[in-house]
C-alpha cells in the first residue's frame, strides 16, 4: 500500500469514528411523535429534537404537544418569555428507560428563533422571488400552525399563500391557460374562497377576450360563468351605471376592491353581457328574427329591456312593411305591439295600410265587401263617418239592400229623397262616385269588361308591389288604374282619370 | 435599413402572405363545395315563387361566386337571378300610386308627407314595366339617367319616376325611341317638382345604382306581369331576351 493510500484510509477512519458519536439532524417534535412506535428501538441513541418548550424548571422541562418527560442532570437555561410566548428550542439528548417509564435525558438545550421570526426571515424577497417559495413557506407555517394550534402562524400561512397566488397571477399576465393553472392550484391548495374567486373572475374575463366572436366558445363560457360565479343567474343583482362604467374600464381591479354584494352584481353583469352578445350574434342581418331576439333578451336578460325594445321596434318596422300580407288577427296583434311600444301613430298608419290593401280585395266582393269594409272601419278605427261612406256605396251598388239599410239606420242615418242623411243634422254622405264615371267604367269592374267596351289600351304601364301589380291603361281620353293580384289573377278597376294633355 | 432587417421583413411578409393565402384557399374550397347546392335550392324556391328563400340562397351563392372569381355566363346569370330575387322579396307592401295618393293628401293637409313616404317606401323595391325616357346619356360609364311618366293624375299632380340605369342608352339606341323597359329599383325618396308652368308632379327618386334591367322569365312569372289579353308569356319573354342581350348576359346565338 502506498503512502497516499494509507493517508486516505486514515482520514476515512477518522470521519467514520467521529460521525458515529455525532447527533443526527434535528427532528421536529411532530415527526418525533409520529415515530412513537419505534421509540423502544431508539433507546440510548443520541437525538436532536426541535420544538417549542411547554414549561421548564431548573432540571425538567416539557415540550409542547409531547407527553414525554424531559429531564436534565445539568441546570437548564431560562426557557420562558415575557407575555407567555413560546420559546423554540433545539434539545440534544437520548431516550432512556427507567423501569417501565420512558423519558428523554437532556444533554444540551439551545434556544432557537421563534416561528414568526423564522417566517419573517424566510419570506421571499426581491424581484426574483418565485411563487413556489411562497407556497413552501405557507406549507411550513400551516403545518406548524396546525400542530401547535397557533392562530397567528396559521394566519401567516394564509398570507404567504395569498402572496404566492398573487405572484402566480401576475406571472400569468392575463393568459387564460396560465390563469387556469393558477385557479386549479388555488383550489387544490384550498385557498380562501375570496382569493379563488378573484383569480377565477380574472380567468373568465381572459377567456371572454380569447373567445372573441366565436359563438360556441361564448356559449360554453356563459355556462361556466353561470356555474362558477355565484349570483350570475340572479336577475335582481344589478350594477349601477357608474359602477358599470368603472368595471368595464378595469374589471380585475374594480372587482378586487368590491364587496361581496357588488361582486355578485358584477357576476350578473358579466353573465348578462355575454348572454346579450350570444343572442345578438344570432340575429339575422335582414332583421327577420328581430322579434325572437327581442323576446329572448326579455327572457334571458330582463335588465336590458332597452335593447329588447330596440329589437322589438326593428321587428315592428319589418312587420309594418308586410302589413298588407297579414290577416286581421296578425295585423291586430302587431298593432297591439306597436301601441305597447308607445308608437300610436305607427299603429294607426299600419291599420290604414292594412285597410287600403283589404279594400282592394273586398271591393271585388261587391256589396258584401263594402259592408265588411264599413265594419272594419268601425271596429279598427272607430270611424263611423267612413263606415257610413262605404255603406252608402254598398247601397249604390245594390239599391234597397235591407242589410245595408239596417246598418245605416243603426248608425243614425235615414234615406230622404234618395240620399242618406244623418237623422239629427241632415248631413249628406258624399260619395266619390263622380270620379269613376269616365267612359262608363266603374270601380270594381274587371279588366276584361273594360277591354270589351274600349278595346286594347294605347299603352300599359305596370308597377309591382308585394303580391300584386298595378296597371295603368292609357286610352285616348282617359286613364284606367287597375290592380292585378299576383299569380296572374284578374285585374280590377280601382280608379279612372281623365288624361291631361301634355306639352 | 440594414440588409438583415430587410431580409427579416421580407420573411415576415412571405409568412403573412402564405397564411392569408391558406385561409383564403380554405374558404374557397368551402364555397366551391356549397355553391351548387345553394344554387339548386335557390332556383327551386324561385320556381315556386318563394322569393325570401330564393333571395337568401341565391345571394349567398352569388357572394361565393364572387369570391371564387367566377365570371362565366352561368355565374353571371346566377348573380342576375340573385338580384331579381332580392328585389322580388323586398317589394313595396302597398301599390306605389296608393302611397303617393296618401302622401298627396297628407301634403295638402300640411302634414309630414316626407315621413309618410319614408315609413312606407324607403329602401323597398318596385318592378316597373313602362316606356322610359332617356334624360341624360353618360357614354363613358354606360349609365343612362332616365325618367318614367306614369300617366295618372293625383288631383292635378302628375307622377314621375327618376333614376339611373346601366346599359339603358345602349338598349334605347338598338330599339325604338322609347321602348318599354322592365326594370327593378329601390325607392329612395319623393319630392314635389314643377314640370311645366303651373303643373307640378310627384317625382319618386330611385336609389342611385340600385336599378337593373330584368332578364329572367322564371322570376317574373309569379309576380303578376302576365295577362292573356295584353301581355302573353311570349311577348314578355321577347322583351326580357332583348334586355338580356343588352346587358350582355346572352347573345343572339344563345337565344336561338
Amino acid at each position: 500500500m502506498s503512502t497516499w493510500q494509507t493517508t486516505l484510509c486514515r482520514l476515512c477512519m477518522i470521519v467514520v469514528i467521529s460521525g458515529a458519536g455525532a447527533p443526527a439532524a434535528p427532528v421536529s417534535m411532530e415527526a418525533f411523535l409520529k415515530q412513537k412506535k419505534t421509540w423502544s428501538t431508539q433507546i440510548g441513541k443520541l437525538q436532536v429534537l426541535e420544538g417549542r418548550c411547554g414549561s421548564a424548571s431548573q432540571l425538567r422541562m416539557t415540550m409542547k404537544g409531547c407527553s414525554l418527560e424531559f429531564s436534565s442532570k445539568r441546570r437548564l437555561p431560562r426557557l420562558t418569555r415575557r407575555g407567555g410566548k413560546d420559546v423554540n428550542v433545539l434539545v440534544t439528548g437520548r431516550l432512556l428507560k427507567e423501569g417501565a417509564k420512558l423519558f428523554f435525558s437532556v444533554e444540551k438545550v439551545k434556544v432557537q428563533p421563534g416561528d414568526i421570526e423564522m417566517f419573517n426571515q424566510r419570506r421571499p424577497r426581491g424581484a426574483r422571488a418565485k411563487p413556489e417559495e411562497w407556497y413552501r413557506l405557507s406549507d411550513w407555517a400551516a403545518k406548524r400552525g396546525r400542530f401547535y394550534k397557533d392562530r397567528e402562524l396559521l394566519e401567516k400561512a394564509r398570507v404567504a399563500e395569498r402572496e404566492g397566488l398573487s405572484l402566480s397571477r401576475r406571472t400569468a399576465d392575463g393568459r387564460s391557460d396560465r390563469l387556469e393553472e393558477v385557479v386549479q392550484l388555488a383550489v387544490s391548495r384550498k385557498a380562501d374562497p375570496r382569493t379563488v374567486q378573484l383569480i377565477r373572475h380574472e380567468l373568465l374575463w381572459a377567456l371572454k377576450t380569447d373567445a372573441g366572436r366565436d359563438l360556441p366558445k361564448l356559449k360554453q363560457l356563459r355556462k361556466r360563468i353561470g356555474r362558477e360565479l355565484t349570483g350570475s343567474r340572479d336577475t335582481t343583482n344589478r350594477l349601477g351605471e357608474k359602477q358599470r362604467a368603472l368595471y368595464l374600464r378595469d374589471p380585475v381591479r374594480v372587482y378586487e376592491e368590491a364587496d361581496d354584494v357588488e361582486q355578485r352584481a358584477m357576476h350578473r353583469f358579466l353573465f348578462a353581457s355575454l348572454s346579450l352578445e350570444i343572442i345578438l350574434a344570432e340575429a339575422r342581418s335582414d332583421g327577420s328574427n328581430a322579434r325572437a331576439i327581442a323576446s329572448r333578451i326579455r327572457q334571458e336578460v330582463p335588465e336590458r329591456s332597452d335593447v329588447a325594445d330596440t329589437w322589438e321596434l326593428k321587428a315592428l318596422e319589418r312587420d309594418r312593411r308586410r302589413v298588407g300580407q297579414m290577416n286581421q288577427g296578425e295585423m291586430e296583434e302587431m298593432v297591439a305591439r306597436l301601441r305597447a311600444a308607445k308608437q300610436p301613430d305607427l299603429a294607426e298608419e299600419a291599420i290604414d295600410t292594412w285597410l287600403t290593401v283589404q279594400q282592394r280585395s273586398l271591393l271585388e266582393l261587391g256589396t258584401a265587401g263594402r259592408m265588411q269594409l264599413a265594419d272594419l272601419y268601425l271596429s279598427l278605427k272607430n270611424d263611423p263617418r267612413t263606415a257610413v261612406e262605404w255603406l252608402t256605396r254598398a247601397d249604390d251598388l245594390s239599391p234597397g239592400n235591407a242589410e245595408v239599410a239596417k246598418r245605416l239606420k243603426r248608425l243614425g242615418y235615414v234615406k230622404r229623397q234618395g240620399r242618406w242623411v244623418s237623422e239629427d243634422g241632415g248631413e249628406t254622405v258624399a260619395t266619390r262616385r263622380k270620379q269613376f264615371d269616365a267612359g262608363g267604367i266603374r270601380e270594381g269592374m274587371v279588366g276584361r269588361e273594360v277591354l270589351s267596351q274600349h278595346g286594347k289600351p294605347g299603352s300599359v304601364s305596370r308597377v309591382a308591389a308585394a303580391g300584386l301589380v298595378s296597371e295603368i291603361w292609357v286610352y285616348e281620353r282617359f286613364v284606367v288604374y287597375l290592380v292585378r293580384k299576383g299569380g296572374n289573377g284578374l285585374a280590377t278597376v280601382r280608379a279612372v282619370r281623365n288624361l291631361r294633355a301634355r306639352r | 435599413m440594414t440588409p438583415f432587417r430587410l431580409v427579416g421583413m421580407c420573411l415576415v411578409l412571405v409568412v403573412t402572405m402564405t397564411i392569408w393565402w391558406g385561409i383564403r384557399q380554405r374558404q374557397l374550397v368551402v364555397d366551391a363545395g356549397q355553391v351548387n347546392e345553394q344554387i339548386r335550392r335557390g332556383l327551386e324556391a324561385l320556381e315556386q315563387g318563394q322569393f325570401d328563400e330564393a333571395s337568401r340562397e341565391l345571394n349567398t351563392a352569388s357572394s361565393a361566386l364572387d369570391r371564387l372569381g367566377k365570371t362565366d355566363s352561368r355565374s353571371q346569370r346566377i348573380k342576375q337571378l340573385a338580384r331579381e330575387a332580392r328585389a322580388a322579396d323586398g317589394l313595396i307592401p302597398v301599390p306605389l300610386l296608393e302611397v303617393l295618393e296618401h302622401v298627396d293628401s297628407v301634403h295638402r293637409e300640411g302634414g309630414d308627407w316626407e315621413r309618410r313616404f319614408r315609413d312606407q317606401c324607403e329602401d323597398t323595391w318596385i318592378i316597373v314595366q313602362s316606356q322610359v325616357e332617356l334624360v341624360k346619356d353618360v357614354p363613358s360609364s354606360g349609365v343612362g339617367e332616365f325618367q318614367v311618366d306614369l300617366p295618372f293624375l293625383l288631383g292635378d299632380r302628375e307622377v314621375q319616376l327618376t333614376g339611373r340605369l346601366p346599359v339603358l342608352a345602349r338598349l334605347i339606341r338598338v330599339a325604338d325611341q322609347r321602348p318599354p323597359v322592365l326594370f327593378a329599383a329601390q325607392l329612395k325618396t319623393c319630392r314635389l317638382v314643377a314640370v311645366r308652368p303651373g303643373v307640378t308632379a310627384w317625382q319618386v327618386v330611385l336609389q342611385e345604382d340600385s336599378s337593373f334591367l330584368w332578364t329572367e322569365l322564371a322570376s317574373i312569372r309569379h309576380l303578376g306581369f302576365l295577362s292573356e289579353s295584353l301581355q302573353s308569356a311570349e311577348q314578355l319573354g321577347e322583351l326580357l331576351a332583348r334586355q338580356s342581350r343588352a346587358t350582355g348576359l346572352t347573345t343572339e346565338e344563345q337565344d336561338q
